[in-house]
């Protein structure tokens, strides 16, 4: 049996690279966005556009992915902003995944930039694993015009660590022998799965690097974390635990946020971006035939300053209205009403099916019948689109009925695996959304 | 010279076996003048598909008002459109 192989293949700032490689390569302009400092963001509006990619020479100037362009823009005053372009991403994420599937027939697609592709036996086609990601490697950036990381190791866990490792256009290895070297120096944060909520906890342990983690007792670390402590003492040591694969995880929540167009400042507007955040989440929840118990509400002033607040409701529920008389207890509860608000998310969490549900004493509206209408309601904004029914507290201010989450022209394709890219693609020609 | 990437009108043939090749094409230049040039050879020929966009890409040298020229023509795929991308003399 030969030993296995798995590539991690990375695109180096994806969105940068494409958009950059297309006006260098195919539109023949200069300079490339990738020598100068330029960030892919949406310009129109100042206000809630965010950096969605950054160049290395950004990244210099301290441009991070995610922050709001004002501010990128006063760290680097010369910066070049690059509209994002999705059909674009699309076209050149499926053509690298197809050209992923000629090398091996086992890719696992992680998200639009991002895929693992099984190597294992591949030595008498492609030579030794280093050789052929570096071949590989090659390949890409001289046929479709932009540089990938590739990490290679023995599973996936690993394969993607070693990806991340040092950027960009390289070929990483991180085998079981290299662990100690490569990975365990590393900050604890830097672990596949360890986020913003771990890595405090693992820092109140005294664990602050990888191998910190991988020293610890496994036992203790269950005891502190659960059944994830187990499953992050295993990645510590180079043991992808089986848990990596590419069907997409059940959500564990649903969530929605808005950066209004102008800062909150009282009840009457916040309750109309509440109630339409009610209706997005509401409508994806039902979709999915999952409802919620645990409602938790965001904000963000005109300060920065991030505030949440959250309560357990009586009964899981994906109901518009019941979310939303929720959601308003809630901002009661967490705001004054007065300071600027730039931001207002809702998130629920804690999620049933919906086939039961828990009579309760204290239901204030007839559930039946509010949930007959929500059904009914979404099934005429499926046909119909989402503006074709909306309730009469959006027809003054400029609140649209159904807020957050992408645009509808951005919605496919883009987090998740691309499936039907053709068809996508096709619509935005139609639309004279696509520009080659 | 900087890239043009300008769109043009082609009169090319298909082969059976879908080889494509460009025989005319015409442009208009700074002064808003129109030029027909006749391709006399085409020096080089490829296929790239950079970010995933499928294009010819044909060097052709041409005579035009008695002078040699070498341009670079690309036929995009998707489109179906033609492009002077540059004129390399």
């Amino acid at each position: 049996m030969a030993e296995p192989v798995w590539f991690h293949i990375d695109v180096n700032s994806a969105f940068l690279s494409w958009t950059a490689a297309y006006r260098t390569l195919v539109e023949g302009r200069s300079p490339d966005l990738r020598d100068i400092p330029a960030v892919i963001a949406n310009d129109k509006n100042l206000r809630t556009s965010i950096v969605l990619a950054k160049s290395t020479p950004a990244k210099k100037y301290g441009v991070k992915t995610g922050e709001p362009l004002g501010m990128a823009r006063d760290k680097c005053p010369n910066l070049v902003v690059a509209e994002p372009d999705y059909a674009l991403y699309v076209a050149s994420s499926r053509r690298l995944m197809a050209l992923l599937r000629e090398v091996s027939p086992v890719v696992e697609q992680y998200s639009i930039d991002e895929a693992w592709v099984d190597m294992t036996g591949t030595t008498g086609l492609y030579g030794p694993p280093v050789l052929a990601a570096q071949h590989l490697k090659d390949r890409i950036s001289r046929t479709l015009g932009f540089t990938v990381n590739i990490g290679v190791s023995c599973n996936k866990l690993l394969a993607k660590m070693a990806g991340e490792l040092e950027k960009p256009d390289k070929v990483i290895t991180l085998f079981p022998q290299e662990l100690s070297r490569k990975l365990w120096p590393l900050p604890v944060g830097e672990l596949f799965m360890v986020g913003r909520a771990t890595t405090p906890k693992l820092q109140a342990m005294g664990i602050r690097t990888i191998g910190d983690l991988a020293k610890a007792d496994p036992a203790f670390l269950i005891r502190k974390l659960g059944k994830q402590g187990g499953v992050l003492w295993q990645f510590a040591n180079g043991k992808d635990a089986g848990v990596i694969s590419s069907a997409p995880a059940q959500n564990k929540g649903y969530s929605n946020a808005v950066t209004t167009p102008r800062d909150v400042t009282d009840f009457s507007y916040a309750d109309q971006v509440l109630l339409s955040l009610c209706e997005t989440v509401g409508t994806r929840l039902r979709r999915d035939e999952q409802a919620g118990s645990c409602l938790t509400i965001h904000l963000r002033t005109s300060a920065f300053e991030n505030w949440s607040h959250q309560r357990q409701l009586p009964n899981a529920t994906n109901v518009t209205q019941e979310l939303y008389a929720g959601a308003r207890e809630l901002l009661r509860a967490a705001w004054d009403g007065k300071t600027p608000l730039r931001q207002i998310g809702i998130q629920i969490t804690r999620l049933s099916d919906t086939s039961v549900r828990q009579a309760s004493l204290f239901d204030a509206a007839d559930y039946e019948k509010l949930s007959k209408l929500d059904k009914t309601v979404d099934a005429l904004r499926e046909k119909y689109g989402e503006q074709a029914l909306f309730r009469a507290a959006f027809l003054s201010g400029d609140t649209p009925n159904m807020a957050g989450g992408l645009s509808k022209h951005r919605r496919t394709g883009i987090t998740k695996p691309v499936d039907e890219p053709e068809q996508y693609v096709l619509a935005h020609l139609k639309e004279g959304k696509i520009k080659l | 010279m900087a890239n043009r990437n300008l769109p043009v009108q082609v009169l090319s043939s298909c082969n059976t076996d879908g080889q494509l090749q460009p025989l005319r094409f015409r442009f208009e230049d700074s002064e808003h003048q129109l030029h027909t040039v006749h391709i006399t050879e085409i020096i080089d020929s490829r296929f790239v598909e950079y970010v995933g966009i499928e294009t010819f890409v044909f060097l052709c040298k041409a005579l035009l008002e008695g002078a040699e020229k070498l341009y670079e023509l690309r036929y995009t795929v998707r489109t179906h459109r033609w492009t002077l991308f540059r004129e390399v003399y």
